[in-house]
């Protein structure tokens, strides 16, 4: 083999790892279901069902035909007999109509509404080298302690109204005040859920995760990353990603666990795809790879939609996606149902927050220096800048 | 290797053999030309599956000439995953990628830029380019064995094959796709 050969193999190979594998079985069960699937085909050919299938169609002419010559009236559609499958949209809670975002240290930041009024400014207290993670209303931040797994809560005024004495996790996607986390070590994995409702009290409930699978820090150094829960839909999803970057760098597994019980709801298995990202409401999960986003229903896994992009979030009613395509910059929000780009940014942006229920997205721009709030129907309302070089405490 | 796994690769397998022994160690490299046409996992198994089912409705049809099985199974293979690349869907892909052909600036919440980077330097090759490459030299399939699969000659493949690996450094810079 020529060396021109040679380096072109390893180009390629480079190109196109990782390639999907199979498990064992797998083979034998496309071919089985192959097998049974051309069988039930070729005994549902009789000539009776041709018959059938001919005489329907007969049926549906003369019908037609009388409709069209005004002898017969359809009865008109009534309003939802055939509804589309679309997410729910909760009305919106009242707390929900603010959104914080910070300066890159976490030490100073904006209240604002999802009108596009600055409420307040705010200091953040001890936060020197610890960004501080605003509540999806923004209401609420949580301050973890840099050297010590406690974290302090303050409120969108700067003053401290509670704390707790371990690491509360992300905040709840719903909008809730409520955080949680999945911790997994060498002897099993936990779920913990902290209510902040009163942040004076902080509740904290925890679950071992159990079944179908083992849940166990891989030996390798290996993590697992949560991508984010709800405690409304009862769920948190978190995905494994290999170590360093190579040939199965990414998504190894995602798997979800309910809150409440610490019952897995699904361990899937995946061949090193990007990160994948949840809906607010925790019903739909997509996952990027390839060059597309196959969205799906959680925890079934039912597929309901496909972008040609990946998707890094979800609007708060999951309607529509901020989504950046393999060979289109900048990054939009695309109704991933019809593909209908809703917005576009003008350059490199990031996706800060969602509104719970909505379809408002608030987006900082590249380098910080604009921030903005654009709506389901594209529109973008100008914000204040953040008070220093800003840090995107992106969506999660 | 297990013996069907070698009576396939080395293309002696015959009609009279049991349908799943000849076909079931071509079924991840079915999967894997796929994705490397598809570049999508989902789509990939999609094409298999229905691959499968096309196999078996003209298994009794095949006719071994000295080649064996692989060639015949990937040529269906790939002329599914062109039948997917038909549909309405993957035309509205293909628009919105072509659209917004512009450099790519990674967001903070990128987590694989490289990835990003690889996949838009496949998605520079056109269909019969990345199956082209990714048989040759992925698979180390011979020119001839590649032209069966393509349904080109195997001059052809070779200027196909000289075409998408230029296009693939120009993307990339051979350097840093061979490291």
């Amino acid at each position: 083999m020529s060396d021109e050969e040679e380096r072109n193999r390893r180009l390629v190979r480079g190109v196109f790892r990782p390639l999907p594998t199979v498990g064992g079985g797998y083979g034998r069960h496309v071919l089985e279901r192959a097998r049974e699937q051309v069988r039930g085909q070729r005994a549902e050919r009789p000539g009776w069902v041709l018959g059938v299938i001919a005489g329907a169609l007969a049926v549906v002419i003369v019908v037609t035909l009388l409709v069209a010559s005004g002898r017969v009236r359809l009865p008109a559609p009534s309003p939802g007999t055939t509804p589309l499958p679309s997410p729910t949209v909760s009305a919106p809670d009242p707390a929900s109509q603010t959104v914080a975002y910070l300066s890159p240290d976490g030490q100073a930041g904006i209240l604002v509404s999802w009108t596009g009024v600055v409420l307040q400014t705010f200091n953040v207290p001890g936060t020197d080298t610890q960004p501080a993670y605003a509540s999806t209303d923004g209401r609420l931040l949580a301050v973890p302690d840099p050297q010590r797994p406690t974290t302090t809560i303050v409120n969108s005024s700067g003053d401290v109204v509670g704390s707790a004495p371990y690491s509360v996790g992300r905040w709840s996607k719903d909008g809730a005040h409520a955080t949680c986390s999945l911790d997994v070590t060498a002897q099993g994995a936990t779920v913990s859920v902290v209510d902040l409702s009163n942040p004076a009290q902080p509740r904290r409930t925890q679950h071992a995760v159990t079944g179908p699978a083992v849940l166990r820090a891989p030996s390798d150094g290996s993590q697992w990353y949560s991508i984010g829960c709800t405690v409304e839909s009862d769920r948190v999803v978190a995905f494994h990603m290999s170590r360093s970057p190579g040939p199965s760098y990414g998504a190894t597994e995602i798997i979800g666990v309910q809150l409440s019980t610490g019952r897995m709801l699904f361990d899937w298995k995946r061949q090193a795809e990007a990160s994948p990202a949840l809906s607010p409401d925790g019903r739909y999960l997509a996952e990027n790879g390839g060059g597309g986003s196959t969205i799906r229903e959680v925890p079934g896994g039912r597929i309901v939609g496909r972008v040609p992009g990946m998707v890094m979030a979800f609007s708060g009613d999951s309607r529509l996606v901020a989504m950046q395509e393999p060979r289109a910059v900048p990054p939009k929000l695309v109704a991933w149902r019809t593909g209908k780009t809703i917005w576009a940014a003008s350059g490199t942006v990031a996706f800060l927050a969602t509104r719970p229920g909505g379809g408002d997205m608030l987006v900082l721009s590249q380098g910080g220096r604009a921030v903005a709030i654009v709506d389901a129907s594209g529109h973008v309302v100008p914000l204040p800048a953040p008070p220093a070089d800003p840090h995107p405490h992106g969506v999660g | 290797m297990s013996p069907a796994q070698t009576r396939v690769l080395t293309g002696s397998a015959r009609p009279a053999e049991p349908f799943e022994a000849a076909l079931e160690p071509l079924i991840e490299p079915g999967l894997q030309l796929a994705f490397a046409v598809l570049r999508d996992r989902h789509l990939a198994e999609d094409a298999v599956q229905e691959a499968a089912c096309k196999a078996w409705r003209s298994w009794h049809h095949y006719r071994d000439h000295g080649r064996g099985v692989r060639p015949w199974f990937l040529k269906i293979v790939l002329n599914q995953c062109r039948s997917m690349l038909r549909t309405p869907w993957w035309r509205l892909r293909r628009t919105t990628e072509e659209a917004g052909d512009q450099l790519v600036e990674p967001t903070p919440e990128q987590l694989h830029v490289d990835r990003i980077d690889l996949e838009r330097a496949i998605q520079g090759l056109d269909q019969g380019q990345r199956a082209a490459v990714y048989l040759h030299y992925v698979m180390d399939l011979p020119h001839a064995e590649v032209a069966e699969v393509l349904g080109i000659r195997a001059g052809t493949v070779k200027s196909r094959l000289h075409r998408a690996v230029a296009r693939l450094r120009r993307e990339l810079g051979a350097e840093e796709a061979e490291q």
